[in-house]
């Protein structure tokens, strides 16, 4: 059934989500959300899988190991476990592990493939307490399959969210991105929207294991140019059909609809960079800790959990914690001289190193995009060397700057000067975190900007000004609210006693 | 928000918020009520309109 049509947006929330973070998270470094690999073990063959799943790990954590671990965390203050594969439920504890991170009181979910989720497996899983179910969806039937490696995959994940739905999980999607698939989201919207999903998460396929053996499944950084607006189309249409586009990390960044969909409608909620090691811990299915699930395992394996405690690894591991320590020095190429540098530092990590083999650099960004456009110039990446055959190996991408084909007379790229960046300054919490940036919005163009900015960087306007008359427009709005929340509450209560 | 790992689960519990979306819930819910009990401007024309009626068909 297509409920599309009465479907009101979701009702409004009083809590905060778990896994938003909190002041004093970020200054005492909690890792608020964790995802783990619990096996490598996959029944999927999934052309673009960065970690190159299949078979399991060689020495994957044992039982206790592994409900050790959860303990650790919630000792940490993990507030939120994501658990993936590979295929979590191919190994054979996984409902012990759902069971004990619940016993922690984790909010905790599962995204999967949903091959051969059996209603079993599934009953089995409500029961130890899952609460969440995410299932990954590319594209219409066609694409799905083919990307996936397996017939009939897209029908499976279409019906595990149905029959996750009646079982009361709360039911989402995630789908990445590559040339082939924006042809595709319309309708594929439609069709989650029909199977009970609320939350649809959108994200870039990455650079990484298979998709460096298949480059023709990553998009061009200029192919963004048109791929936002349509993302931006279809957030609005979700919103109004009950569905909330989440936005992955490297869908991004600070061009014309950052203020619309990081935050939810939320402004003060904007892109600040890479929390990779300071709110967020990924972990691989032999104990292999890092700051985040996506990242080279050759490059940002932290420790081991046979070796070391986690808060350990978490609180003085050079290598968990390169984002808490590093500045606009270590950023490069167009990234290192943009207005927001301080801010975005590179957008997300895992995307731009796996890409060029370098972090801090990242040309899947729709403001650098839009503002090479408007001078004339585009990017596109070509693959340079293969990538090996580990998990989250990494291979490398040639990053090539051309002229828009067919475009002349554009003016040039003016010189920008590394030393006129902005740089936010950052006190560091005796917990050892800091604060990320707090950018505003001007409302003369509805970019954001630095606090301290008077006139507009971006269009030129009287800062003060603008949001003056945004001051006004808002109480006005918020006064209709009011009103319409009164009217509403009078006719509910009225309503009954009528009939 | 903060982090978004793209191999998570989406935030599901997330929702949306500002202004606009608040409006377009109460809208939503103004619609709502429509449907089910009709509009009551139009219903207090009607019974304007039919008292008048009446009490000019008094003797």
């Amino acid at each position: 059934m297509d409920t599309s049509a009465s479907a009101p947006p979701p009702a409004v929330r009083q809590e905060a989500p778990v896994r938003f973070r909190r002041m004093e998270d970020h200054h005492n470094l909690v890792p608020v959300h964790v995802v783990w690999e619990i096996t490598l073990a996959c029944n999927l063959k999934c052309q673009h899988c960065g970690s190159r799943a299949g078979r399991p790990r060689a020495d994957e954590l044992t039982t206790a190991e592994a409900l050790d671990l959860v303990d650790q965390l919630a000792a940490l203050g993990t507030r939120e476990m994501t658990l993936i594969g590979g295929e979590a439920y191919l190994r054979r504890d996984w409902i012990d592990i759902v069971r004990r991170c619940r016993d922690h009181g984790m909010r905790t979910a599962i995204q999967t493939g949903a091959r051969n989720l059996t209603d079993a497996r599934l009953d089995q899983a409500v029961a130890a307490g899952l609460q969440g179910l995410g299932v990954s969806i590319d594209g219409l039937p066609d694409l799905h399959d083919r990307v996936r490696g397996v017939p009939g995959s897209y029908d499976q994940a279409i019906g595990a969210l149905r029959r996750a739905k009646a079982r009361g999980l709360d039911v989402s999607v995630n789908t990445q991105i590559g040339p082939e698939t924006p042809a595709h989201l319309p309708v594929l919207m439609d069709r989650i929207i029909a199977a009970g999903a609320t939350h649809w998460q959108i994200q870039l396929t990455v650079a990484m294991g298979n998709a460096v053996d298949n480059p023709n499944l990553l998009l061009q950084p200029y192919q963004l140019i048109d791929v936002m607006p349509l993302l931006a189309r279809l957030y609005q249409e979700g919103v109004e059909r009950g569905l909330l586009m989440i936005v992955g990390n490297n869908i991004g960044y600070f061009g014309p609809y950052e203020r619309m969909w990081r935050g939810y409608g939320d402004e003060s909620m904007h892109w600040t960079g890479c929390a990779a090691g300071q709110t967020t811990i990924g972990i691989e299915a032999d104990g292999t800790i890092k700051g985040c699930p996506s990242l080279a395992t050759s490059l940002y394996s932290a420790g081991h959990v046979r070796d070391m405690t986690v808060e350990d690894i978490w609180r003085h591991t050079e290598r968990i914690s390169f984002g808490r320590l590093r500045s606009v020095d270590e950023m490069w190429g167009y990234c290192r001289t943009c207005y927001y540098a301080d801010a975005c530092r590179a957008g997300c990590t895992w995307t731009s190193e796996s890409l060029l083999g370098r972090r801090g650099n990242n040309p899947y960004c729709h403001h650098r995009v839009l503002d090479l456009a408007k001078h004339g110039l585009r990017e596109r990446v070509v693959k340079v060397k293969e990538a090996p055959p580990e998990s989250f190996a990494i291979g490398e991408f040639a990053l090539i700057t051309e002229a828009i084909p067919g475009v002349a007379d554009a003016p040039s790229l003016p010189p920008r000067d590394p030393a006129q960046v902005h740089i936010h300054p950052r006190e560091r919490a005796a917990g050892g975190g800091t604060t990320p940036p707090k950018l505003e919005v001007c409302r003369g163009c509805d970019q954001y900007i630095w606090p301290h900015e008077e006139t507009c960087p971006h269009c030129g306007s009287d800062v003060a000004a603008e949001a003056a008359r945004h001051a006004e427009d808002t109480a006005r709005r918020r006064a209709l609210i009011e009103q319409a929340k009164r009217f509403l509450a009078g006719m509910r209560q009225e309503a009954p006693a009528a009939e | 928000m903060g982090h978004i790992p793209l191999y998570a689960v989406a935030a599901t519990q997330a929702i949306a918020k500002g202004d606009v979306a608040e409006l377009k819930n109460l809208h939503a819910q103004a619609e709502k009520h429509l449907q089910e009990y009709g509009d009551v401007a139009t219903v207090l024309q009607l019974l304007k309109v039919e008292i008048a009626k009446a009490e000019a068909g008094k003797p």
